[in-house]
Formats: C-alpha cells, structure tokens, sequence
C-alpha cells in the first residue's frame, strides 16, 4: 500500500499535477457525500424560486426554468456520476485484472482467442457499447456501471497481459518455480506488485472517462429518469434555454462535469509521470 | 604545421533542472593542418561535447560558458547562427558513431545526400546533386544501384560506408569521427578505419578521431589527446605517449591494457570511478584515483605544463618545468 | 475481428434481451399484436437462424427492419443519415490532427513553461464533456456574439444541390462536396459556417489526444541521432524539425488513429445531438426513444463496419507512409 501512494511525497516533476487532482477530486466527493447536509435547498422543489433567473445573493448559481435552485442541484448532481464511476472501476478490476492474469499466465491458444475478443471490444467506441446495453437493459446504478466496465475491462486486460508476459519469461519466475512455487503463489508474488501502479493510472483513466460517460448518456436522455438532480440532465434541459442566453442553466453543472473528469485525469498523468522515468 | 582548429580556455556545461554538469573545463587544444588527432577518454570525459563544441552543436540545455574556438583562422564562437550553419557540414563535417541510428528511417540514402548538397548549394540540380552521391558511393564500395534504398536496407558496415559519404562528398577539410567504430563488428571496424585512412590522404583531411580505444589511436593518430573529467590530462605524440605517458591516468590507461605477449594473472584496473561532473571533487579531478596523489593534488587544479617537444601533461608531479600558460 | 464485432451487437441486441418486441410494448399489451409484431420481424425464428440471417442480410446491404410502424428496411435510412456524420467527423478530425500536431510539437521545442502549458491543455480538452463544449460555444459565438449559426447544417431557405450531369443527379449527401460540386458558392459557405461550431468542439475535445502524443513523441525524437546528424549537416533547423523530427514523431500517432475514429464517433453522437445535426447518431438516439430496437441494431452494426473499414484504411496508409514495413 505504502508503494502505491508513495508519488505521493517527495519531489519531483508530476507532483504539482496529481496534487490540484487529488484537491478537486477530494473536494467533489466530500461535497457529494456531503450533499444532504450543506445543500442550502431542497434540489428537486420546484417553483422554489423565480424561474429562471440568473446567479444573485438569494441563489448564487440562479435558478432553471422550473424556479428550482441551481447551486443545491449542483451540489447534488454528482453523487449518481460517482458512485456509477465507483462501481464500474471497481467491477473492471474484479473482472479484468484476474482474466488478464490467468489468460497471460497460461497463455496458448486460449490466451490468444481471449485476447482477440477484447481486442475487439476495445474497437468499439464506449457511447456505442454503452447506448447498446442501456437501451435494453434499463438505466440502474448496476446496468450503467455494468455498460461502462464491459467497454473498459479490455483496457485493463490488455494492460495486465502485457505486464503478465514480460515478467513471465523472467529469470526470477523460473528460479521461483524451480524451487516449488506453483501457478497461482507466483502470480501473485511476482507478477501482482509489479501490476500495480500501471493499474492505479489505468483505473484514474477510467475513472475520468465513466465520469464524462455517464454525463453523455444523461444528455441524451438514457440516464436517470429526469426528477433526480443530475449534472447530466441539467445541460439536457438547459440547453433549451440557451438561446435566450441563460447561460446559468448549464454552465456550473458542466463545469463540474468538467472538473470530475479532469482531476482524476490529472490524477493519472501525475501518478505516471512520476512512476515512468521515461516520461519526464 | 599550422594550426586548423584553436581550442582556447573552452568550457561546457549542461544545465537540466537544479543541476549543472560541467562536462568540459577549461581546455585548450590545437588541431594542425593534415593531421589526425585521436580524442581519448572514458564516457563522460567530454571528448564527444568537445566535437559537438566544434562543430557548433552545443544547444540548450547545454551552454558554452568560456573559451574561444577558431576555425582556420575564424572565429567561431561569435559567429551568425547562419553563418555557422553553412560552415557546418561544408567545412567541417561529422560521423556519428551508432549507424543503425543515423539515418532518418524514412527518407531514401539518395535524398539524404541531395537534400544536404543542396542545403548548402542552392543552385545545385537534383541531377547534379545525385551524380556526386553516386560518385562519393562509389569510392566507398556502394553500387549506384542502392541510392534508392532506405536505410534499413543496409547493414550497419554499410550504414557507417553512407555516413563517411555524407562527411565526404561536400569536401571539407575536417572531419571529427565520434566514436566511428564502437558499434562496429572488429572486422568491418578494420575495413573502416582503412577507409579514413586512405580518404584521408586522398583528400588531405585533418582528423579528430574520438575514442575510448587506445588501439584505434595507436594505429591512426598522429597525436593523441587524453581527457579526464572534461579536462585534458596528456597531450603527446602517438609514440610518446605509449612509449613514455606521463600523466598518471594515461599511465593507467596504458597498464590495463591485457598484453597479449605476457602471462597476466590478474588484470590491471584503475580502483575507483570517475567522479561527478555536477558535484566534482576539489583539486586535481583525477586525484581520488591516483596512485601518486599528494597534499596540493588535493586542493589545487594543476595546469597543464611542458614535458617535451609537443607535449604537455597536467599534473603536479611534472613541476619543475616551464608552465605553458606564461606564454600566452 | 469484424465477425466478433457482429456477433456482440448480435449477442447484446438480439440474445440477451429475449424478444425485443416486448420491451418495446407495455406489458399488458395485447398478446396477438405482439406475437403479430414478432413475426414480421422474423424474431420468433430459432436463434440461429436468425444469426444466420443476419450475416447473410449484412452481406447484401440488409441492416435489418424498422420496428416502428410499417416495418421499413432500416438500411436507406441509415445511408440517409449517414453523409452528416461522415461529413462532421471528417472535418472535426482535421482539426484535431491539426490542432494536436501543431500544439504538441510547439510544446515539445520550446520546452519549458510553455510546455507545461501545451501538456495541461492536453489533459484539460480532453476531459471536457464535448456537449458542454459545444454549448458554450454556442453561447459564445452564436448568441451572444452572433457569428455563427447554432443548430443545423444548412439555414432556412437553402437548399441542398446537386451535381448534374446529362439530367442524373449525383448527390452525396455531404453538403460542402456537393455544393463545390455543383458550384454553388452561397450554399458551401453556409454549409460550412453551420459546421464550423460543431466540428470546433468535436475536434478540440480529440484533440488531446493528439497532443500528448505528438509532444511525447517530438520530444524523444528531437533527441534522436539522426535529427543531430542532420543538424551536423548543416540543414536548416527547420528542415530538421519537420522533414526529420516530426515526420517520424508523426509515424506512431498514425497507428492510433482507427481507435481514435471509434472516439470520435462517440462524441459525434453527442455533437449531433447538441447541435440538432440530423446524421447518425441523432437517428441513433431517436430510435431508442422510439424503442425501435431492431433499427437501433441495425445502426450500431454500421457503425461497427464503419470503423472496421476505417482501420484497415490506416493500416493501409501506415504502410505507405513508414518504408520498414512496406516490404
């Protein structure tokens, strides 16, 4: 564990970067978890206040044309966001990181037909991948999350595989197994510790791209069903009031879209920059 | 003989980040006219900076700080960036030592050769330009037929034969060759270095052979430079310095050499390793190292002093001879 | 690969939610117009027939037929609204190579803070949801300063034309070729003012990519032999940069164009959407909405070919560009 956060501490080039992503990110899920407790209003009432009206000291983020304030539904719209972001990475590493060990460990013509599938899934453009299950399934945190990690879990795969291969054909393996260590004790003795910061960059990634998913299924309307506050949803709606100029509508809950995904994107970047010496 | 290059009080850092790396300090040297100048060092002596210095190829993150470097008789430290470009690969031109890295991958080895003369000769014809690559090819034992190639088609014998082309075909009068032969089998090493040598003679080159090995130097130069830290320990003769070395490095440089004639047990090493060049030591940069060290060798930085007909060595053990510096 | 491809669309659409026709209906709908439905679609043929089916189908140009009403074959309409997209991820690519090339490579030669800079915008672009991108574009240069048009592809009142040769029209579709085509110069430019918002976000979001890779690997090739062999040559520094350092920067970031192309049409759904652009993906959107499953089927299985073909063009265009894989 302490190898995992140690770029973290200690000088040097990424540093910077990963620390503004751990501080928005950090932030975001605080007010997230937080929500119910410093939400100034209640999200979803509507006719609360004068619709449609811009940022002042009554409601600092002005509120959508249903009078409902802006700044509690933004405090509000990320939860779904997140806990869909959560919950896909979390799967992607239950189900990627063992097939991709097992698969390369054994290798062979099963290592091969496996590798050919993902890489077939990798081929496919996410939204695509997403709108497809979506569209049958239904919209729950599970089917989201479930359409999200199956575009993302060859990602993983093929990132642990490539590890899992080199490390392999390594000297220390065959001396480890030459003294009696069996498949899985080497796999996860040697090969696991190594895995692991090229994962930690790829599960930031993922993070950031289910985050920016999940706000596209939204906005076209395969999200949450449309009462729940939503930074997704209310760029949908908003967008209607743009051209009376209503910018408000719409641009903090971007923002924050925005700031989600970048900061674990930040995240990714400096975490590898700081494990990669070829990178600085 | 006259002196083509003037090395004067040259000194090269690299600045990256919080540290300097001073890779070469203070050196003064002189190559003469027609003759070939072996450059000997360990990696990071600073032999390879000083022929980028040169060839004026010292880009940030690497700085001249001092020094003057004349070119028959020009200067070239105050020199036009222009200007000094067009001397670059006309008058004086470079060969590099890995050839499988050289060449741009994508471009044919007859385009390299065109694209450079007429870099250098606006007015030249493609025709014209491609005449003269067949003709320099040819002398080093390259069908015409292959100006076609890209360079992955090639070995690397070869590679290196179109890289002396490259240096050659503008005709200029000095060729520095970093390390020509280091990524070289020993037998197309051998067929190289006879290259240079004739080519040499053919052309009337002057020759500064940068190298970590002294046998290369022994059956090449003329006169050897030795270089340590980014200083210059030794310059002598060919046959002076193997025969008589008198800086102590050049000494152990010598003695670790296997002699093939005598039975040796053991091998001859220098203990220790060279120092750094972001944090060197005080004194003499040797002196951690030597042999024959003594209190001064720690504290001061010996200069280099006359030992004999065009030689010089710089260390504390030759006092008692004429310093060289008072004559500037 | 293609075959894999297929067979998940076919898996996801067709398999794992039993008879589509149900979902499309509420459940108490009546019992003879679903099993009606289910037959004229031919979905209540054993599975593998219907696999079968539609391999054989796609061959032919057959993407399957509508749910929706009158059970029309979905392929015309997806050939309709395919030109749009095509013509909007074509231009959006051109500024995301454009733009990735440029501003990695700036980045990679000066170095320093305005490198810094160059890698932030990298990561910061592309974490932008491109909707939201696109909005505040909009906002930007069509309502508050009104420049641009917001919505659409071509303002009301022009019409799309045509090529005509001997009395046949040839039209494809993509309003800037036709129009050049036809050699009408009001209809090209308006066509191209409608895309200029659109392609500009769609384009600067994939752009990151672009950038990062270029200055990556600028970086590493400016420190190469040959590039200092050149300098060595004497050529000028920017004959070095370009024809030397960047050319063969360039190479790799050919290879991950096709992934990029499947990207790019996620976000062109999202673009299409929020600039009422009527191409594929807001027909795609549509057809959920409508739960005409089978044409949503149909759709992301021309996709999938789409971006199929669009690899192996690349690989194509590798080969040509890099002389060691050639032979």
């Amino acid at each position: 564990m302490g190898n995992l956060l140690s770029p973290l501490v200690g000088k040097g080039h990424g540093r910077p970067l990963m620390l503004v992503g751990v501080g928005i990110a950090l932030f975001i899920t605080v007010m997230s978890i937080t929500a119910p407790f410093i939400s100034p209003h209640d999200p979803s009432l509507i006719g609360f206040g004068p619709p449609d009206s811009p940022p002042s000291a009554h409601y600092p983020f002005g509120t959508d044309q249903y009078g409902r304030d802006l700044l509690s539904r933004t405090i509000w719209g990320g939860r779904f966001m997140l806990l869909v972001a959560v919950t896909a990475v979390l799967i992607c590493m239950a189900v990627g990181l063992p097939i991709g060990l097992v698969s390369a460990y054994n290798g062979g013509n099963l290592d091969r037909s496996v590798a050919l599938v993902m890489d077939s899934i990798y081929a496919f453009p996410s939204l695509v991948l997403a709108i497809m299950i979506i569209s049958v399934f239904g919209v729950t945190i599970v089917n989201e999350s479930l359409a999200i990690a199956v575009v993302y879990i060859p990602t993983y795969f093929r990132v642990v595989r490539s590890q899992v291969l080199a490390i392999k054909e390594m000297p220390y393996v065959d001396a480890a197994k030459s003294v009696g260590a069996n498949g899985p004790a080497v796999l996860l003795k040697y090969i696991l510790p190594n895995v692991v910061s090229s994962i930690v960059v790829v599960a930031t990634v993922n993070f950031a791209d289910s985050i920016l998913t999940t706000a596209g299924l939204d906005f076209i309307g395969l999200g949450l069903p449309v009462t729940s506050p939503d930074w997704g949803i209310d760029l949908q709606y908003g967008r209607a009031l743009l051209p009376t100029g209503e910018w408000w509508t719409i641009f903090f809950s971007g923002l924050m879209i925005l700031l989600a995904a970048l900061s674990f994107s930040l995240i990714s970047e400096g975490y590898a920059e700081r494990t990669n010496p070829k990178l600085r | 003989m006259e002196a083509l290059v003037n090395i004067d009080g040259l000194s090269v850092e690299y600045r990256t980040g919080d540290v300097t790396a001073k890779a070469v300090q203070d050196v003064t040297l002189e190559l003469r006219k027609g003759e070939t100048l072996g450059l000997v060092g360990e990696s990071g002596s600073g032999k390879s900076t000083l022929g980028f210095a040169v060839m004026g190829l010292i880009r940030p993150p690497g700085y001249i700080t001092s020094g003057e470097i004349t070119f028959d008789g020009v200067d070239l430290r105050h020199m036009g960036s222009d200007d000094l470009r067009l001397l670059r690969g006309k008058k004086i031109a470079m060969i590099f030592q890995d050839p499988m890295t050289s060449l741009n991958p994508v471009k044919k080895i007859g385009d390299h050769f065109i694209e450079y003369i007429q870099a250098h000769d606006s007015n030249a014809s493609e025709q014209k330009a491609r005449s003269m690559a067949e003709t320099v090819l040819a002398d080093l034992g390259i069908p015409g037929s292959r100006v076609n190639d890209y360079p992955h088609q090639f070995s690397g014998g070869m590679r290196q034969r179109v890289m002396v082309g490259l240096a050659l075909v503008l005709g200029p009068s000095l060729i520095i060759a970093d390390e020509p032969t280091t990524a070289l089998d020993v037998i197309v090493e051998a067929q190289i270095l006879k290259l240079l040598k004739d080519l040499k003679t053919k052309y009337s080159l002057s020759l500064i052979l940068i190298t970590h090995n002294m046998g290369i130097v022994a059956e090449m130069a003329d006169r050897v430079a030795v270089m340590y830290a980014g200083k210059i320990a030794e310059v002598a003769p060919t046959t002076k310095i193997f025969e008589d070395p008198k800086h102590p490095y050049t000494k152990a440089l010598l003695d670790s050499i296997p002699n093939i004639l005598v039975e040796d047990k053991i091998l001859n090493t220098i203990p220790g390793s060279p120092p750094s060049l972001t944090d060197p030591p005080p004194g003499c940069p040797f002196h951690p190292r030597c042999p024959y060290a003594f209190e001064r060798c720690r504290a001061e930085v010996p200069e280099s002093v006359v030992t004999g007909t065009d030689s010089e060595a710089a260390c504390f053990l030759l006092e008692g001879v004429v310093a060289r510096h008072s004559s500037k | 690969m293609i075959m894999i491809l297929l067979s998940i669309v076919f898996i996801v659409m067709r398999v794992l939610p039993g008879n589509p026709v149900l979902l499309r209906f509420e459940k108490n709908a009546n019992p003879a117009l679903i099993a009606g439905f289910t037959h004229q679609l031919g979905l209540d043929r054993p599975l593998y027939v219907q696999y079968f089916d539609y391999l054989w189908g796609l061959l032919h140009g057959n993407f399957g037929t509508s749910m929706a009403g009158d059970f029309e074959p979905v392929g015309p309409e997806i050939l309709s609204r395919f030109p749009a997209t095509l013509e909007l991820t074509f231009y959006a690519f051109i500024v995301a190579v454009a733009v990735g090339v440029f501003v990695g490579a700036f980045g990679a030669r000066k170095g320093g803070a305005p490198d810094e800079g160059v890698k932030v915008f990298g990561i910061l672009i592309y974490a932008f949801p491109v909707f939201f991108l696109g909005m505040i574009l909009q906002l930007v240069f069509g309502i508050w300063i009104h420049l641009l048009p917001v919505t659409g592809r071509l303002s009301a009142g022009i019409q799309p034309t045509a090529l005509s040769i001997g009395g046949v029209q040839y039209q494809t579709g993509i309003y800037t070729l036709d129009s050049l085509l036809s050699g009408n110069l009001t209809e090209f430019i308006d066509a191209v003012k409608h895309l200029i918002l659109p392609a500009t976000a769609l384009g600067l979001v994939i752009s990151g990519v672009f950038v990062r890779m270029t200055r990556a690997n600028m970086m590493e090739t400016m420190r190469s032999d040959f590039v200092t062999a050149a300098r060595a040559r004497g050529l000028k520094e920017k004959t070095v940069v370009y024809s030397y350092a960047l050319r063969n920067a360039m190479l790799p970031i050919v290879t991950i164009m096709g992934l990029q192309f499947a990207i790019l049409l996620s976000g062109a759904i999202l673009t299409e959407t929020e600039f009422s652009i009527l191409g594929l993906g807001t027909y795609l959107v549509d057809r959920i909405n409508f739960r005409d499953y089978t044409a949503v089927q149909g759709t992301v299985v021309f996709l999938a070919l789409l971006i199929t073909t669009v690899s192996l063009v690349v690989d194509i265009l590798y080969a040509y560009l890099d002389p060691r894989v050639r032979l």
